[in-house]
């Protein structure tokens, strides 16, 4: 634990890059006609999925009021909101916060995430953003990277990945710890290794905030982006069914309760606006990985001036 | 001199303690499929928003053989209870590698069966632990992840681009090769890392 370790010329290297690379992220949805937005980091609603681990914190006005507060996992019920009252092409490089996971490999519980939504499209025009993104941005950075991610990325359905890396027919597996472990297992190494691969259609109980595919309801309109084994971005077609989403959100609630996880107040203002959205997509890209896919790096500390394990000095997880 | 001859597996009376898969680590031995096997890496892993996983790497005491494997992270897991010696190397051959235990000084050789692919990282005076059974019959080593190695042979690179991409072959104490950046010269220290034999970053000078 010790700044000296800012010194290593390879890690300063990759903050400059770092640096090169957000500023061509930006400067690719300024041109395509994005609006680059602020949305709250600290919020009173943070999102109800019972796997994620929202910080929780607490602030108080000039007269002592206070007020429970929690940051971001990420910013799309802000983003959603801004779409209901009519602004269409929306993007934010922001922070997000994850308590609970690893510090090191893929994860830092801060972390710095893009996410970007379009009104009046579907996932298929989101999957066509992120392959002229990320070729935009990495022909200007890495010749050999360049390379890697040129050309019409795969897309793969989950069904079809199942079968092909797998041999399991994907309406057999029972229950989502089935397919994580076989996914895991078997699967998502072998995913954008030669190219990128879209996976997408996932099977309806993942749905998350995605719309359910009207032409197989089996499956909704979610997709992942995965570059040498690595997860992205996840994107969906954005769920705009208010009653359908208050539904989902019970489940949920009623998962964090089963899991002994405290519950979080339910953000009405969002259940509106999505009631209110326009049909639209959008998605959660991760520009850290980003950067460690485009400076060779192998862990995401390498590509962070400050990861968690500096601050806090605890024992590193990955042996 | 106590020389051991390994591989006398038998009935391993051992104790084992039940515990959650989230605490794994590496080094550690747990049952898995009924047979003890050394974890030899893991990763924690939240896969979209789903529950947490950790996705594990074992090699089993009996064959060598490596099989991954995911674990629920509160899935209930088996962990082996072995002896744990540590030792310093000595010295050896290709195929046998004498050790000195660092508690009681004692000198003792295993053989490939117990070293494996960890036998190119080996340099004198480089502490790991052995795991021996019930009746101290060396079973495997639970080799450190990093070893820091010196370069004995770098060639000056070509002029490249200085985006961090551009490698170069060179060489180290114990004759092992690695591919490292350019500006890496004779002398330098290098950190190796033992699952990939890939370089890592230069050893800060302490």
């Amino acid at each position: 634990m010790s700044w000296e370790r800012l010194k290593d010329p390879l890690l300063q290297q990759r903050l400059k890059a770092r640096s090169r690379i957000i500023a061509l992220v930006r400067e690719f949805f300024v041109k395509e006609g994005f609006l680059e937005v602020e949305t709250p980091v600290v919020v009173a609603s943070a999102g109800q999925e019972p796997y994620l681990n929202p910080f929780k914190t607490e602030f108080f006005d000039e007269r002592g009021r206070r007020a429970p507060g929690y940051l971001i996992t990420s910013p799309e019920y802000s983003h959603k909101k801004l779409l209901a009252a009519g602004f269409e092409k929306t993007f934010e490089i922001t922070r997000a916060f994850r308590s609970g996971e690893e510090w090191g490999g893929l994860h830092n519980p801060e972390f710095t995430m893009i996410e970007w939504y379009r009104a009046h499209a579907d996932y298929t025009a989101i999957m066509s953003d992120v392959e002229k993104m990320v070729q935009f941005v990495a022909a200007r950075v890495s010749p050999e990277q360049s390379k890697r991610v040129a050309g019409s990325w795969e897309r793969v359905s989950v069904a079809e990945a199942f079968k092909r890396y797998a041999e399991v027919i994907l309406e057999n597996v029972p229950d989502e710890e089935t397919f994580f472990k076989i996914f895991l297992t078997k699967i998502e190494r072998k995913l954008g290794v030669a190219k990128p691969t879209i996976l997408y259609d996932y099977p309806t109980s993942m749905a998350s905030l995605a719309r359910i595919k009207k032409s197989d309801p089996r499956y909704a309109e979610r997709f992942e982006v995965y570059i040498a084994g690595m997860e992205l971005g996840n994107a969906f077609s954005e769920l705009n069914d208010a009653k359908e989403q208050r539904t989902r959100f019970m489940k949920e609630r009623a998962l964090r309760k089963n899991l002994g996880k405290g519950q979080i107040p339910l953000d009405e203002d969002f259940l509106d606006a999505v009631g209110n959205m326009p049909p639209s997509a959008g998605i959660a890209f991760g520009i850290d990985r980003l950067v460690m896919l485009l400076t060779n790096a192998k862990t995401i500390e390498d590509v962070l001036a400050f990861p968690a394990g500096e601050l806090w000095g605890l024992p590193k997880s990955r042996g | 001199m106590l020389i051991v001859v390994a591989n006398l597996f038998a009935t391993l009376i051992t104790s084992t303690t039940m515990a959650r898969a989230n605490e794994i680590s590496r080094g550690l031995i747990l049952n898995y499929k009924n047979e003890p096997h050394l974890i030899v890496d893991f990763q924690h892993v939240n896969p979209g928003k789903g529950s947490a996983f950790v996705r594990s790497r074992l090699k089993a005491l009996k064959t060598g053989k490596v099989v991954e494997n995911t674990f629920k992270s509160d899935e209930t897991v088996e962990f082996v209870e072995m002896e744990r010696i540590k030792v310093q190397y000595l010295y050896g051959t290709p195929t046998e590698f004498t050790f000195m235990n660092m508690k009681n000084y004692e000198q003792f050789s295993v053989g490939l069966e117990v070293i494996g692919d960890y036998a190119k990282f080996l340099k004198e005076g480089l502490e790991v632990t052995i795991l021996v059974d019930e009746a101290e019959v060396p079973i495997t080593v639970d080799f450190p992840k990093k070893v820091t190695l010196k370069v004995t042979d770098a060639p000056d690179g070509v002029r490249g681009d200085t985006s961090g991409n551009v490698t170069k072959e060179v060489g180290l104490e114990n004759g092992l090769t690695v591919r490292a950046p350019m500006f890496i010269k004779e002398g330098d220290m290098l950190v190796i890392n033992t699952d990939t034999g890939e370089y890592v970053e230069r050893a800060s000078q302490e």
